[in-house]
């Protein structure tokens, strides 16, 4: 009898962790579910990066970021490590490098090589360089995907060359193509960069510090006669002959000065 | 120097102020000008400001046109009331300053329906007297407030109650929010001009159905601790520091 009861205790037991693998299977294939499982993958495989000594410094020890990085580089079919290698933080926002970004243009497979046309005089305003690419469907090469000019006009008049520390100074060939390309991805591929700029853009598309200016209201008084301004002034003017004395505090009412004598 | 009420509110408005020596300055003419004659000895007059032309402000200017007496208004003010040009009419522009016997006079503008000014007044030996009447909201700063005569014609909740229960009409209820000054907002007004010269307060132009003048009294000396008087025909009272 006893052992009956027994034997009861412990089927139970088995047939209700059969019941809630059976419902953990069936949740599992809801949309709420793989988005948990996937989460919880995503959340394994960020501990296992952010324990890395490979990873670049933002992201070790750091497992949001490294989740972040690893759920943009399965997006965009990359590797993660890659992604963390070329992703930074710029002004506190994420951007993408952009030999990174030409890099996935041109391993995306979706368009031939990006290629660089360049036009006018270097040194000049006029001084540019545009992007262009076919897509792979277009064998013959019959309709260039053309990207907007990038000119040296363009990178004065957007403040970009006079930044501190711009490098449009020292190396303009290289920024004119960075930039032209970043154009381009953003016209023909926007979801390659998922909304992300480039870190040279990010440098000079920085915000600035401003100073929020209220509202004056102006206070209305009498206006002081010529000859009292005139006073005021000369009592304030230092004499010319006379070395200048330290000043004395004076007496706040007529009471000091009673007690002065 | 004193302030002697002869009417307020949209019966009419009449203000004296009297200097120690006697000079009378008259604020508004929507009171008969012999009401003033009463009160003041002709000589003693120095002239008659106006902030702007409604009736209750300027509708007895020709009373005092036929007499000597110098009128101040500004050029859009006479433009609006369509009387001919005297002698005796002086034109102020907005925040330019003029003298009237022994009165500085600063003229500002005011947010009325009309163009409407306040003037910033000093007299020799006091600080200066704040006068704003028929207007929304004043946008300046002032130093040096002795007296303060502010307009306080409404209350939001009376006023409100009224047009619900159908004593105010609605356009008129909202035309007076949008051309007076509420008590909240004079409120406020009194505690920028607050300062340790601030000795007197007048409230005036106080409507007859959309404000309480125990409760206004009451509200705005808790918030600025300064002795307060309602504006009503025969109120007088002696402005400056007591010494």
């Amino acid at each position: 009898m006893e052992a009956k009861q027994e034997e009861t205790k412990q089927i139970v037991p088995v047939e209700l962790q059969i019941m809630q693998a059976k419902q953990a299977g069936e949740f599992a294939m809801t949309t709420v579910g793989q988005t948990v499982k996937k989460f919880e993958v995503t959340q394994r495989m960020g501990q296992m990066y952010a324990g890395s000594t490979l990873v670049p410094k933002t992201y070790a020890g750091n497992l949001g970021n490294c989740a972040i990085a690893i759920d943009m580089a399965m997006r965009m079919n990359a590797n993660p490590l890659m992604v963390m290698q070329n992703l930074y933080v710029v002004n506190g926002n994420p951007a993408f490098s952009s030999k990174f970004l030409i890099a996935t243009i041109n391993a995306s497979g979706r368009f031939s090589l990006l290629r660089y046309e360049f036009k006018g005089k270097e040194g000049n305003n006029e001084y540019g360089c545009r992007c262009y690419a076919y897509e792979t469907a277009d064998k013959e090469k019959k309709e260039p995907l053309y990207g907007d000019w990038i000119t040296m006009q363009m990178a004065n008049a957007e403040g970009w060359v006079t930044k501190s520390g711009s490098k449009w100074k020292s190396m303009p060939l290289q920024m004119l193509r960075y930039r032209a390309a970043a154009f381009w991805q953003r016209v023909y591929c926007p979801e390659i960069s998922m909304g992300l700029i480039t870190t040279e853009e990010a440098e000079d598309i920085q915000d600035i510090s401003y100073e929020e200016v209220s509202k004056q209201t102006k206070t209305l008084d009498f206006e002081q006669p010529k000859e009292e301004v005139q006073q005021q002034q000369d009592e304030n003017k230092p004499s010319v002959d006379e070395p200048k004395q330290e000043e004395q505090p004076e007496p706040q009412n007529a009471d000091d000065l009673f007690r002065k004598k | 120097m004193k302030l002697k009420c002869l009417g307020s509110g949209s019966s009419g408005n009449c203000y004296l102020l009297t200097a120690d020596n006697g000079e009378t300055l008259i604020l508004e003419a929507g009171v008969p000008a012999s009401n003033v004659f009463k009160e003041v000895e002709y000589d003693k007059i120095i002239g008659l400001l106006i902030s702007h032309q409604h009736g209750d402000h300027a509708g007895r200017i020709k009373d005092y046109l036929g007499k000597s007496i110098n009128t101040y208004i500004s050029k859009e003010c006479f433009e609006g009331l369509k009387i001919k040009k005297k002698s005796t009419l002086n034109f102020f522009e907005n925040e330019k300053q003029f003298e009237v016997g022994q009165y500085k006079i600063l003229p500002f503008r005011l947010e009325h329906d009309v163009p409407c000014y306040g003037f910033l007044i000093k007299a020799s030996g006091h600080g200066n007297l704040l006068f704003c009447t028929d207007t929304h909201s004043i946008s300046y700063n002032f130093k040096n407030i002795e007296t303060l005569m502010i307009e306080t014609d409404f209350d939001y909740s009376i006023l409100i109650d009224n047009i619900n229960s159908g004593l105010v009409n609605r356009t008129l209820g909202i035309r007076i929010m949008n051309t007076h000054l509420s008590i909240d907002t004079a409120i406020s007004v009194a505690k920028r001009c607050k300062n340790t010269l601030l000795g007197n307060i007048i409230l005036l132009h106080l409507s007859k159905n959309n404000s309480n003048s125990d409760v206004f009294k009451k509200r705005m000396e808790e918030a600025t601790g300064c002795p307060t008087y309602i504006a009503q025909k025969g109120l007088e009272v002696k402005l400056g520091l007591p010494f």
